[in-house]
């Protein structure tokens, strides 16, 4: 019968010593496999980089605890990583159940005032420089933070902050008291077994997902074969497709991994549709809130419509006024443009915009990419 | 047209700088289309379904 495989980590440091061995023992005692270096992992042949050989070990478990002390351990400079952080990132790549532990007074100086510091100035070197800080500017700007104490090495404030903006909890390691072990792979096996009879479930909604995109790709193949009718009312129509945009929200990625919630967006509460006729754009339909101009001459720049045509047959673009805080979702196809009308947040200006303009864009497109090739395909198939 | 911020304001479109008129229009090229959007979905989807079916059969397996 398989056992489950738990990998132990943690930086090398003295502290941390006999708690990585009472783990083992109750590991062991419970009837479980775990590896850890200094029992059952090393060394390696002389041959053999024992780094790539731990992060083998990480891949093959089933489970990545993380023991954060004081020490920062080994830094890697061509990883720009420690080797412990290494296996961090291996296990949350692969998809291992990661628990991490930290020392409560590490952790409480960390989440007391460390965390800020950090995003403040990792946003900082982000918006004068372009890019995220790398690793050695920013442990030179732990090493001269105030709060940072010297007897900690400033990789842990790397390592947590890695840890945090991933999402993952970090649970205390007090001096002196001993950790529940039993209990907590107890509380783990109770999450599992919660999971396990929902087997035949996951794999039949995965079944369903990859037939509704069969399905759609059946459909993205067949539609261009043929000639459609335009609708009798273009107003339902472009009210059929208004109806399912939602608003959400806007996220902010710094980096892989860091994200902020920077604002919102409204859902859809206008659309309009125009038609390439001769030397402008013509009016077809709207609905909800837009107003009918009946036409747009195509060299006119201050009209969106005109402007996404100009772009290319398969142009689209986002445009955003202040005065009339939207954001206006231009889409091409042949000779159509299709404006969809979504109104921003209050926390919208131009200086935020100007800021954020790529989150926006993203916000708007990403959750609606199989909506906009469904509408271009069913425009691109009208007959004219 | 380059990335950048871009306004449409008295008839004419030019590359933002500054602060423009409240009623001006602003829009950003984008480097990603849709149609790319889509295929990084379509494609995290597939491994997605992939990494669930391997686990349940590694759960499952007796």
């Amino acid at each position: 019968m398989a056992k489950a495989r738990v990998f132990i980590s943690s930086v090398n440091e003295d502290g941390l010593k006999p708690l990585r061995r009472s783990v083992f023992r109750v590991l062991e005692g419970l009837g479980h496999e775990p590896l850890m270096w200094e029992e059952n992992l090393g060394p390696w042949p002389s041959y053999q980089n024992p780094v790539e050989k731990c992060l083998e070990a990480v891949e093959q478990s089933d489970l990545y605890l993380l023991f954060i002390g004081t020490r920062g351990g080994t830094f890697d400079a061509a990883a720009g990583v420690t080797v412990t952080h290494s296996e961090f990132i291996r296990a949350v790549d692969k998809g291992k159940t990661v628990l991490v532990w930290a020392d409560a007074e590490t952790k409480a100086i960390f989440f007391s005032g460390i965390a800020w510091k950090l995003d403040e100035y990792i946003a900082h070197t982000v918006q004068e420089s372009g890019s995220y800080p790398a690793p050695m500017q920013a442990l030179d700007f732990l090493r001269s933070c105030q709060e940072a104490p010297p007897h900690i090495d400033p990789y842990v404030w790397l390592l947590l902050h890695d840890i945090r903006q991933r999402g993952i909890y970090v649970e205390d390691l007090a001096r002196g008291v001993e950790t529940d072990w039993r209990g907590y792979f107890s509380d783990l096996l109770r999450r599992g077994l919660l999971l396990l009879p929902l087997e035949p479930t996951i794999a039949e909604n995965s079944n369903r997902l990859e037939e509704a995109e069969t399905s759609f790709d059946l459909l993205a193949a067949l539609l261009p074969q043929v000639t459609l009718e335009p609708p009798h009312d273009w107003k339902v129509w472009l009210n059929t497709i208004r109806e399912r945009l939602q608003g959400r929200t806007i996220e902010h990625r710094y980096g892989r991994w860091n994200r902020e919630t920077v604002g919102s967006y409204e859902a859809c509460n206008a659309a309009s549709l125009y038609r390439r006729d001769g030397d402008s754009m013509r009016f077809i339909s709207c609905c909800g809130r837009a107003s009918a101009v009946r036409s747009f001459a195509l060299n006119d720049q201050s009209s969106y419509i005109a402007l996404t045509y100009a772009m290319g047959p398969r142009a689209e673009q986002v445009y955003y006024t202040e005065s009339g805080q939207k954001f206006f979702y231009c889409v091409r196809s042949g000779p159509f443009v299709a404006t969809f009308h979504f109104p921003a947040g209050s926390s919208w200006d131009q200086l935020r915009y100007i800021r954020y303009k790529d989150s926006v864009v993203s916000a708007i497109i990403g959750p609606n990419t199989r909506l906009v090739k469904l509408v271009r395909l069913l425009l691109g198939g009208m007959r004219a | 047209m380059k990335n950048g911020i871009w306004v449409s304001k008295n008839g004419r479109v030019s590359e933002a700088s500054g602060l423009q008129p409240r009623d001006a229009l602003l829009f950003a090229p984008h480097g990603m289309t849709s149609e790319d959007l889509l295929q990084e979905q379509r494609s995290a989807l597939q491994q997605n379904i992939k990494l669930i079916r391997t686990r349940l059969a590694e759960a499952t397996r007796r």
